[in-house]
């Protein structure tokens, strides 16, 4: 074996003994710092920098591990066809964010989604709007992705009031929402105009 | 929101309480398609900071918005409470049916809504680009382009003396035999050309 050989050879078992002294290293922080075990379906798990994803909350992690703030849509039973329903899918992933993210429950109201819901090429009917919430995102592809309505269309009692929840309004004036006809605030309070159907939706529940 | 197209419903994006409602490269096309009623392809609520750019909204029906932005319902208050920020950029704004509505509608309010941006848009197939019905200052309204507009670009009606205090409209063309600009009511604009 010549010099150059050799050099070579040791070199490489330094290297091979470096891996193996970080692998161990690693381990021992992961035991020692009791590291949580991902559950679900989160097949896409990554390191991320120790940080809190809602910034009203006060949890922070402490380990590396945690589940990618992305989920597909797909993966929740959006087929995507232009014949089936939707949006109970599209909408499991959503709401979905908000339980995922960070890999926590997130404290407080109102709940926050972080991450993203991707919705890979296709079309998407949908009965009932996609209800969005704060920091959530939805992206789409950009071979296309389309969201139609689709009959007979649905709406539950429970989204008008919420979707129209504000603090300096009245009970009274929010329990006029009925089943069925979405209206909206159009000057002052002056109650106006009327859809049946909208395909997508953010609420929040701000403090004007 | 990116890349996602929103097609055929009575309001493709109802965009109430909002914080934070960011739609960039999608689409929002056929809105007010099947109810009765004039609705708008996207209708801004109540909301702090939104921002649109880059996308591709349409109305259905010849009385359609494209876009309607709720007037304030209260003052503004300070610091993150305020309702300040709306920055709609560089989107396609069209009706289908040559319209009697407008690309973009501040609907008719009494409170300044404060740094909106609405800059670099086509509008095309309506009657106005933008009718400005509620108070705006500190804002700017640059660089758009109305083709096949039957009105004005933009229509100012917001009675006032300071109604568009620290507005200011420059850089907007159109190949149409129109008013770039008209201020029915309003004081405080600045304008370019």
């Amino acid at each position: 074996m010549n010099l150059k050989k050799l050099i070579a050879f040791f070199e490489l078992l330094l290297l091979l003994l470096a891996s193996a002294g970080t692998v161990a290293a690693a381990q021992t922080a992961a035991n020692t710092a009791g590291q949580a075990t991902n559950s679900g379906s989160l097949g896409t798990a990554r390191v991320q920098e120790r940080r809190s994803f809602n910034p009203n909350s006060t949890t922070h992690y402490t380990t590396g591990m945690m589940p990618s703030t992305a989920i597909k849509a797909a993966e929740y039973g959006a087929l995507r066809n232009g014949i089936n329903d939707d949006t109970a899918a599209i909408q499991a992933a959503v709401n979905g964010l908000s339980v995922v993210s960070g890999g926590v429950g997130l404290a407080g109201p109102p709940a926050m989604g972080s991450g993203t819901v991707e919705l890979p090429q296709g079309r998407c009917e949908i009965s009932s709007p996609i209800i969005l919430m704060n920091y959530g995102s939805l992206i789409g592809s950009a071979n296309g992705t389309w969201i139609t309505p689709k009959e007979p269309w649905q709406s539950s009692n429970t989204d008008m009031v919420e979707d129209f929840f504000c603090p300096h309004r009245s009970r009274r004036w929010r329990q006029q929402l009925r089943l069925g006809a979405v209206q909206r605030l159009d000057s002052g309070r002056k109650l106006s105009l009327y859809a049946r159907a909208y395909g997508i939706h953010q609420r929040g529940h701000l403090v004007f | 929101m990116t890349n996602v197209d929103f097609e055929a419903f009575d309001i493709d994006a109802n965009i109430v309480n909002c914080l934070a409602f960011i739609a960039n490269n999608s689409g929002f096309d056929s809105g007010g398609s099947t109810s009765g009623v004039a609705n708008p392809a996207v209708y801004l609520g109540q909301l702090k900071f939104v921002q649109m750019t880059y996308n591709f909204m349409a109305s259905n029906r010849t009385d359609s918005n494209v876009i309607e932005i709720a007037a304030l319902t209260g003052p503004q208050k300070t610091g993150l409470s305020n309702q300040d920020g709306v920055w709609i950029t560089g989107n396609f704004i069209y009706s289908y049916n040559p319209s009697t509505a407008s690309g973009i509608q501040l609907d008719k309010g009494t409170i300044a809504r404060r740094n909106v941006y609405i800059t670099e848009n086509q509008f095309t197939n309506l009657a106005n680009g933008v009718s400005v019905l509620s108070p705006v200052n500190y804002s700017t309204f640059r660089g758009n382009y109305g083709a096949s507009i039957t009105g004005q670009l933009f229509n100012f009606n917001a009675p006032g003396d300071s109604s568009f205090l620290g507005t200011s409209l420059d850089d907007n063309k159109s190949p149409n035999a129109i008013p770039i600009y008209t201020v029915v009511a309003g004081g405080g604009l600045v304008t370019g050309f």
